[in-house]
């Protein structure tokens, strides 16, 4: 279907800068305050609940190895409900790819530069943002890989700056309340964490030469993604407590405040904010990639580039719009992003399964698109 | 003030990006193309031009809320 | 308009048959003809002479004075005359025969019967032979090879190493390169380039060693360049650029033949620009414009910590004006109290806020760098008063500049130079300013989002369908081995991965030094 191809390797850091970027700065404190000192584990049982539902998303990309998500809804739901079906899902891609930005202006003017107007902060990261799209998914996809790997290394040092301020104690006790609120803290972070990786459908199977490959790819970002998630809120607990933890708004910002290593080490908040800009970009990027690649297959536009550039006029509108006030974004992302990134990142690709057992199991029809599987 | 300024720059920008864009798009008569363009520009112009203007613009997370009201009990039963 | 196109075309119709037609049988007409094609040039000789002193058959030799090489031409003379005399006594065959027996053996010798070859072979600098009854014309060469000897390269000084550097004589520089590779693998393939210039370009790979879809690919877009004229390899460059507005060298120009040689090695190709001393080679990675030939001259340890300096340096120039505009005017928490104190005791009393200070001082450099490469020579200490006196220290004392600018500017320039290539030194600067107005607004937030946007346009650039950042991004596993870190030479087995052709393998066998069991019994 397309001829931009890119390499399993780059799906990995993709797929782990999607992981990453809705979670890490800002989940910890949601999390803390459900399962308190065991959030670490809920973040764990996160990763192994993933697992299934990435091997959905893989099997589906699998059948159809040349499609995107809106090929495959449309190739499974007939065209008209497939294209609302479809339409449902990029809508989500579009919020998001405002939402990032909003966040970006929000974090900026409130922890960084109050004096700088957050319209000119978001003007810059949209047009980042464009760019890496007007510059094809190639390009990005191997910028991704720069990005992640210095996003891995600054992570691997800020956790190790903060070690020495852990406390076992933290930790401590154990499953004190039962497994209950574990298992419902995990269900929260699986919204930020393992259904975001929805989107990627919109990039896995169909710009991947070997579909198998890339799978494990999928998997090996995923759990790259998780794995970083999941230590900065074990960190963010060891370190600062549950109670803090919960309390503060960017829990692993508030970490890197703890590092004071001599006069060289004493600001460290910038390195975190570095890789939650750099996770953060790959993000909204794949997000409004997505939305584009998406959109255009709808309107049945043969250059996806040229509505780039309006997009973003009307994302930096809407990223000012989208969230009146801090109290608006923290209500809604709980109680509206929960149940609407379950329905499009499992109920959806659920669904889609199911459909295609049916017919193909069921009514024996010919479905899926073999030809393209080597 | 500064939703004004940036109206202006979304106007500024778009009236650019209409001169560069739609006499090569109708160049290589890329219709669809067109099409979508124009509409999606004229849409940035007036999100933008309504912002300034300080009229509400209808908000997609109050419309997706709205949706997912009914599953609030349940998300609440989740954070107790 | 159309009657005016009409006649326009109509005498271009007039002027192209004769240099596009073939020669006459006529000597006079044949002479008559180029004469009146060079009719302003006055330095067009043409000698006619008459073969033999019974025969009527009439010779002329022509040539152009200013590009033959006299000599040459004196006992070219001095040949004909001989034989002349030979012939008078047998009196047998054609003249041309005669001529091209006698030459073909010593000379290089072209034949062709049209004006147009004819005259390419003129403005080369050979010596023309035509002959009455005769279509054909015998030429050979005669060109002077005057010019600059080779010299040490002025741009790419080494300690170690080859000091010879290439010159602006193509046959000179292929030269240079061939006595390095002695192998018949070796390949060169000559085109000509503009219109009016008919620059000599040289394309030259190994075969086998360089990717041949690289290779045609090169071939069919120089092929492919109209123009009138080519004076250096950058017009080449330009041309045939993957991406054609970025800022980025995507040809590695070099001076010395040394590192065409290594590059040629590594299955790049080389372009070879009559008239200039830089030979490009394609395709050339981004890490490749931080390495210099010197590297593997040295030890390879060594030859790494020059090349992290050289990357480090890199992003000195880059970013150290925009990170101090954004931390003195938005973030100075970041910094450590005494220091910041030291700095704002510093700035009190400077009338400029940080952004523009740091523009004019930054401008100023670029104007004494610019300044420093244009005049003449002898004026070289006066700027570097003026530069280090006048704008440095009195600046500063009269308070109209802070000391810590001029601290930043200068690690700016020095980490500027320590970069080796000078289009990727120049690149750097240019997009530096770009960075400190990003910090200027706002400030680090500006300077990630500018280094995300680089990133991506670095990511972008390919050359010669090379993706520039390839062995970092696309990762190549295994193909870090002369990137940052200069491996020594037993363990770069193969090639750089995706460049070469068939030939995969750089080195065979073991080890060539064995432990000796017994040991020396000598020392002991």
């Amino acid at each position: 279907m397309s001829e931009t191809k890119i390499t399993s390797r780059q799906i990995i850091s993709l797929t782990a800068g999607v992981t990453t970027g809705g979670s890490v700065l800002v989940i910890g404190a949601l999390i803390a305050s459900v399962a308190k000192q065991d959030a670490w584990i809920g973040s764990l049982l996160t990763i192994l609940f993933g697992i299934p539902v990435i091997w959905i998303y893989l099997f589906l990309g699998r059948r159809f190895p040349r499609m995107n998500l809106v090929g495959m809804s449309r190739e499974l739901l007939g065209k008209w409900f497939g294209t609302i079906v479809a339409g449902s899902f990029l809508f989500l891609l579009l919020q998001m790819s405002y939402h990032i930005p909003w966040y970006m202006g929000d974090f900026m003017t409130s922890r960084i530069i109050p004096e700088t107007p957050h319209y000119v902060i978001k003007a810059l990261y949209i047009a980042a943002m464009s760019i890496a799209i007007l510059y094809g998914l190639e390009a990005l996809a191997r910028a991704s890989e720069i990005f992640i790997m210095i996003a891995s290394v600054l992570f691997v040092f800020v956790m190790v700056m903060v070690a020495p301020n852990a406390k076992i104690e933290n930790l401590q006790p154990v499953l004190e309340n039962g497994l209950i609120p574990v298992l419902k803290s995990s269900a929260i972070l699986s919204c930020f964490l393992s259904f975001m990786t929805i989107s990627m459908l919109m990039i896995y199977p169909a710009h991947l030469d070997d579909s198998k490959e890339g799978g494990k790819s999928f998997l090996k970002g995923y759990f790259l993604g998780g794995g970083i998630t999941c230590i900065s809120i074990l960190m963010s607990v060891l370190a600062l407590g549950w109670a803090i933890t919960a309390n503060s708004r960017f829990p692993v910002f508030r970490l890197a405040n703890l590092i004071n290593v001599g006069i060289v080490f004493s600001r460290i908040e910038i390195i975190v904010f570095v890789i939650w800009v750099l996770t953060q970009f790959i993000l909204s990027t794949v997000f409004f990639y997505g939305f584009i690649i998406g959109f255009s297959q709808l309107l049945k536009l043969k250059d996806h580039k040229r509505i780039v550039l309006p997009l973003a006029l009307i994302l930096l509108t809407m990223s000012e719009v989208v969230f009146p006030d801090v109290a608006y974004q923290e209500h809604w992302i709980v109680y509206t992003w929960v149940p609407y990134i379950f329905t499009h990142g499992f109920v959806l690709p659920v669904f889609l399964l199911v459909v295609y057992w049916v017919k193909k199991r069921v009514l024996k029809m010919d479905i899926g698109d073999n030809q393209g599987q080597k | 003030m500064q939703d004004i300024a940036v109206a202006l720059f979304v106007a500024v920008f778009s009236i650019i990006l209409c001169l560069i864009e739609i006499p090569d798009l109708s160049k290589k008569k890329m219709h669809r193309e067109l099409g979508a363009f124009v509409v999606l520009v004229g849409l940035g112009i007036l999100l933008a031009l309504l912002k300034s203007l300080g009229w509400n613009i209808p908000n997609p997370s109050d419309l997706i809320a709205w949706t997912y009201s009914p599953v609030e009990g349940i998300i609440k039963s989740l954070l107790e | 308009m159309g009657i005016l196109r009409r006649v326009f075309r109509r005498k271009n119709k007039k002027q192209i048959p004769r240099t596009d037609g073939f020669l006459y049988r006529d000597l006079l007409k044949n002479i008559t003809n180029i004469k009146a094609d060079f009719e302003q040039n006055d330095d067009l000789i043409v000698n006619s002479f008459k073969w033999s002193d019974n025969q009527d058959t009439i010779c002329a030799s022509l040539y152009i004075k200013t590009l033959v090489n006299t000599e040459t031409i004196n006992s070219l003379s001095e040949e004909i005359s001989i034989l002349k005399m030979k012939e008078n006594k047998s009196r047998q065959a054609l003249p041309l025969d005669v001529l091209r027996a006698h030459f073909s053996g010593v000379r290089t010798l072209k034949e062709g019967d049209r004006y147009i070859d004819l005259y390419a072979d003129l403005l080369s600098g050979n010596t023309v032979f035509l002959l009455h009854g005769s279509s054909q014309y015998l030429s050979i060469p005669t060109e002077s090879t005057e010019g600059r000897s080779v010299e040490e390269p002025s741009s790419q000084t080494v300690i170690r190493g080859p000091k010879e550097g290439f010159t602006e004589n193509i046959n000179q520089n292929i030269m240079l390169v061939r006595k390095r590779i002695k192998s018949n693998a070796l390949s060169l393939e000559s085109l000509s380039l503009g219109n009016l210039t008919r620059t000599d370009v040289g394309l030259m790979y190994i075969k086998n060693i360089a990717k041949d879809s690289m290779v045609r690919e090169i071939q069919g877009r120089i092929k492919r360049i109209e123009t009138d004229s080519i004076l250096e390899g950058a017009y080449i460059e330009e041309w045939i650029k993957d991406d054609r507005y970025s800022i980025f060298p995507t040809f590695l120009s070099s001076e010395k033949p040394d590192s065409v040689a290594a590059a040629l090695l590594e299955g790049k190709v080389a372009i070879f620009t009559d008239g200039t001393p830089y030979v490009l080679t394609a395709p050339a990675l981004m890490v490749e414009f931080f390495h210099s030939s010197e590297d593997y001259y040295h030890h390879y340890i060594i030859a790494t910590m020059m090349r992290i300096l050289r990357f480090f340096a890199f992003f000195l120039t880059l970013l150290i004006p925009s990170f101090y505009i954004a931390i003195a005017t938005f973030h100075q928490e970041i910094l450590p109290t005494p220091l910041l104190i030291s700095i704002a005791a510093q700035r009190e009393g400077v009338p400029f806020p940080t952004f523009l200070e740091a523009l004019i001082m930054e401008n100023t450099f670029e104007i004494l760098r610019e300044a420093g490469i244009r005049m003449p020579r002898a004026i070289g200490p006066a700027i570097s008063i003026v530069g280090a006196l006048v704008l440095g220290q009195a600046a500063v004392d009269a308070g109209i500049i802070s000391n810590v600018i001029v601290i930043i500017v200068s690690i700016t320039a020095i980490s500027s130079f320590a970069i080796p290539n000078y289009e990727m030194s120049n690149a750097v600067r240019t997009t530096r300013f770009a960075f400190m107005v990003l910090a200027g607004v706002t400030g680090l937030y500006g300077v990630f989002i500018g280094i995300i946007i680089l990133t991506l346009h670095l990511c972008k650039l390919k050359s010669i369908g090379v993706p520039y950042l390839t062995p970092i991004a696309p990762w190549i596993k295994d193909g870090n081995v002369d990137t940052f870190f200069r491996f020594p030479f037993w363990a770069m087995k193969n090639r750089p991965f995706g460049l070469h052709g068939d030939d995969k393998r750089r080195i065979g066998g073991e080890y060539p030094v064995r432990k000796n069991k017994k040991g020396n019994q000598e020392f002991r």
